[in-house]
């Protein structure tokens, strides 16, 4: 079973806010994911990511695969 | 040595920077225009940006290969530029959402000491960035 770290959209029209949830891969796309683990929010300036760090690396070391952008926004932060 | 391995990582960051800049930009434009593209082109970009799917796995749920998938978003992607150069909608909103900003600045500065007007005013501006 491959568990990922992804984006996931909320937010209203034009105004994106994203959940960094920890989700199956195989979950359809009907909103289901195991863990909420942090935020992004591209619309404040400068933009905001907030991640529980040991949440991260528990997930991580526990085999689940981030997505290249999430890679990204953990790079930045340090956590990873 | 050092110097080379910070430049770098600094341009590492910059290049990762400019990768999820790009990609709120592509949402943004998904919300605009979305209801231009095909369903297929819609859904797709949904996916891939909105659910940060990758390409197998959008393959794997619409069932269409993962070529195809790929083709799909780099058709959709392309439409979506075409119609921000020839409409501009994007630009116009980040232009006005930036003067009513800097509006709301001036507005905080001149009017220090009257928090109930600047309460009023700041109702009002909220509800002029929501209606655009």
């Amino acid at each position: 079973m491959a568990v990922k770290i992804r984006l996931r959209r909320m937010g209203a029209k034009k105004a994106p806010f994203y959940r960094i949830v920890v989700a199956d891969s195989r979950f359809p796309r009907d909103g289901r994911f195991i863990e909420e683990i942090g935020y992004y929010d591209p619309t404040k300036n400068p933009v905001v990511v907030n991640v529980e760090d040991e949440k991260v690396t528990s997930w991580i070391s526990k085999g689940a695969q981030p997505t290249d952008t999430v890679k990204r926004l953990l790079k930045n932060k340090g956590v990873i | 040595m050092e110097i080379t391995v910070q430049d770098k990582k600094l341009k590492e960051l910059q290049n990762s920077a400019s990768l999820i800049n790009e990609r709120n930009k592509c949402n943004m434009l998904l919300d605009i225009y979305g209801t231009l593209l095909t369903d297929r082109q819609r859904v797709t970009l949904e996916l891939y940006y909105g659910e940060d799917f990758s390409l197998g796995e959008i393959s794997a749920q619409t069932k269409i290969t993962r070529q195809g998938v790929m083709n799909c978003i780099h058709k959709a992607e392309k439409k979506l530029i075409e119609f921000e150069t020839k409409l501009g909608l994007l630009r116009k909103y980040e232009e006005l959402i930036s003067s009513i900003d800097k509006l709301e600045g001036t507005i905080i500065q001149a009017g220090i000491g009257n928090r109930e007007k600047l309460s009023k005013i700041d109702q009002a501006l909220m509800e002029v960035k929501n209606k655009i």
